[in-house]
C-alpha cells in the first residue's frame, strides 16, 4: 500500500527490510490471542499477524520467548513485531510501541500488537491493516465464545 | 483614602481586557483538548501541550485579580488591594518557570535514555491517518490561537499601561516559537530522525524557562517597590520627574522631591515640599494635591509631606 510521499519514514528502516523478506515475530502463548501450535502460532493474533505479513509479502519467522524477553528483545529491534495477549495499559508503553487495539473486550482491555518504538512507518502499515480488518476480526472473536 | 476609578479610556480598557481574557481561555481551551487528543507519546506534543495549558493561567489570574485589585481598602488591608495583580502574576511566572525547567528535564531524559516516539495512526473521518499530520495540524492551529490572543491584547496592555497583560500579550505573540519547533520536530521525525521529537520539546520548554523568568524579573521589580518603568522594557518613566515639575509650580512651594512606586495598575509615592513661610498648610495641600495627582490617571495614594529641608526627606532620595 502507498504511503502519501513516503512519509513516515522508519528511523531504522524496518519496514523497507521487512518488504519481500523476512518478519521476525516475537510470540507468547496468551490463550486465546495466542496459541502455540508448534511450527506456527495460532490465535487471532498468530493469524493477524500473518496476515499482515502477507501484505508486505513477507515470511514469517516465529520467535517463541517469554513475554518480558519479548519486550527486551523488541526495545533493542531485535524483532519487528510481537504478539502476546498484550493490552494497551501494560506500563512499556515507552519502550515500545503499541498498535492501535484490534479488538476491545467487555473486561474494558484493549488488545494490541507491539512494535519497536520509532518505526513509525512500519507502526503505521500495522495500524492501517488491523483497522481494515477490525470489524471481521470482532465479528470472529465474539462468534467463538472464548 | 478615597477608592480608586479608572478613567473613562482605561475603565473601558480594563473591561475590554476581561473579555480578552475569557475569550482566550475559551479559544485556548479547545485549542488545548486538540492537542492532548493528539498527544500520543510524542514529547514535543506533551510539552507543547503543558505550553498551552499554561498560556491559559495568566488570563486566569487577571480575572482574579480584576476582582480583588478595585475593593475598597479595609480594616486588614488599610492601602487596598492593588498588589493583587503583582501576586497573580508572580504566581504564574513561578509556575511557568517550575514547569519550563521540568519539561526540559524530561526532554533531556528522554535524549539521553534514546527513548524513540511512537506515532502511529489516528482514525479521522473513518480513516487512518498518520498521527504526526494531525499533529502538525493541531500545532498549527495553536500558533494562530496564541498569536491571536497576543494581537487583541496589545493595545489593550498599552492603554492600561498593564505589566502583567503586555507580558501575557508577549507569551502568546512568542508562542510561534515553540508551535514552529514543534512542527519542526514532528517533520523531522516523519523523516527518521528519532531525536527530534525530544530535541524540539527541549526547545520548546527552554522558551517557557525564558518567559518565566522574565515575567518573574519584572513582577519582583513591582514588589519591589520599583520606580514606574517603560512598559516591556527596564527604562524608567519620567513620571517622578513631571510631579516633582507640577508641585514646584505650585506658588507655595519652595522645593520639593518625589519618589514614586508601582503597585500593580496604580502607582502610589510621596511628595516632599519645602514650603515658603506663612503658607497655610492643610489649605494649600487640600487645595493642590488633587491637580498633582491628575498629571497622570495612574496616580493614586500620593501623600504630600512638608519638611523643613529636602535633607530631612533624604531617606527617599535615589541615589
Amino acid at each position: 500500500m502507498l504511503v502519501g510521499c513516503g512519509l513516515p519514514r522508519d528511523a531504522a528502516g524496518t519496514l523497507d527490510r521487512v518488504r519481500n523478506g523476512i518478519v521476525r515475530v516475537g510470540a507468547a502463548e496468551n490463550k486465546p490471542w495466542t496459541v502455540d501450535g508448534g511450527d506456527r502460532f495460532e490465535g487471532v493474533e498468530g493469524q493477524l499477524v500473518t496476515a499482515i505479513a502477507g501484505t508486505v509479502g513477507a515470511r514469517v519467522q516465529w520467535v517463541r520467548m517469554p513475554e518480558f524477553e519479548l519486550v527486551d528483545a523488541l526495545h533493542r529491534r531485535q524483532l519487528d513485531i510481537v504478539i502476546a495477549g498484550f493490552h494497551d495499559k501494560l506500563p512499556w508503553a515507552t519502550e515500545i510501541a503499541f498498535t492501535r487495539p484490534y479488538f476491545t473486550g467487555d473486561d474494558g482491555k484493549a488488545r494490541v500488537l507491539a512494535v519497536p518504538a520509532g518505526e513509525n512507518a512500519w507502526l503505521l502499515h500495522v495500524d492501517r491493516e488491523i483497522e481494515r480488518r477490525k470489524s471481521d476480526l470482532r465479528a470472529a472473536l465474539l462468534r467463538k465464545p472464548s | 483614602m478615597s477608592s480608586f476609578t479608572f478613567p473613562a479610556e482605561q475603565h473601558q480598557a480594563r473591561e475590554q481586557a476581561r473579555r480578552y481574557a475569557w475569550r482566550s481561555i475559551v479559544l485556548i481551551g479547545a485549542t488545548g483538548v486538540v492537542l492532548y487528543l493528539v498527544t500520543g507519546q510524542s514529547q514535543t506534543m506533551k510539552t507543547a501541550w503543558v505550553t498551552d495549558v499554561l498560556s491559559m493561567v495568566p488570563s486566569v489570574a487577571l480575572l482574579v485579580a480584576a476582582r480583588y485589585e478595585l475593593k475598597p481598602p479595609t480594616r486588614h488591608y488599610p492601602f487596598g488591594h492593588f498588589r493583587a495583580m503583582s501576586i497573580c502574576f508572580l504566581l504564574t511566572a513561578t509556575i511557568l518557570l517550575c514547569m519550563g525547567v521540568w519539561l526540559f528535564m524530561e526532554a533531556l531524559l528522554k535524549l539521553i535514555h534514546a527513548e524513540r516516539p511512537a506515532i502511529g495512526a489516528i482514525v479521522l473521518f473513518g480513516r487512518p491517518v498518520w498521527l504526526g499530520w494531525a499533529m502538525i495540524g493541531a500545532l498549527a492551529l495553536s500558533l494562530f490561537v496564541g498569536m491571536y490572543c497576543g494581537r487583541i491584547k496589545q493595545p489593550v496592555a498599552k492603554t492600561l499601561q498593564s505589566k502583567a497583560l503586555e507580558a501575557d500579550s508577549a507569551t502568546h505573540r512568542n508562542e510561534w516559537l515553540s508551535e514552529g519547533a514543534g512542527i519542526l520536530g514532528i517533520l523531522l521525525v516523519a523523516f527518521g530522525w528519532w531525536w527530534a521529537d525530544a530535541a524540539a520539546a527541549a526547545l520548546i520548554s527552554l522558551e517557557i524557562v525564558h518567559e518565566g523568568t522574565q515575567n518573574l524579573r519584572q513582577v519582583i521589580g513591582d514588589l519591589m517597590d520599583e520606580a514606574p518603568s517603560k512598559l516591556g522594557s527596564r527604562e524608567l518613566e519620567d513620571l517622578p520627574k513631571r510631579v516633582e515639575d507640577a508641585v514646584r509650580r505650585l506658588p507655595w512651594v519652595q522645593a520639593a522631591r518625589v519618589r514614586l512606586r508601582e503597585q500593580g495598575h496604580v502607582i502610589s509615592g510621596d511628595v516632599f515640599v519645602v514650603p515658603r513661610p506663612g503658607t497655610d498648610l492643610v489649605g494649600a495641600i487640600a487645595a493642590d494635591l488633587g491637580g498633582v495627582r491628575s498629571v497622570d490617571w495612574r496616580l493614586h495614594e500620593l501623600t504630600m509631606t512638608p519638611v523643613a529641608s529636602l535633607e530631612a526627606a533624604e531617606t527617599g532620595r535615589p541615589r
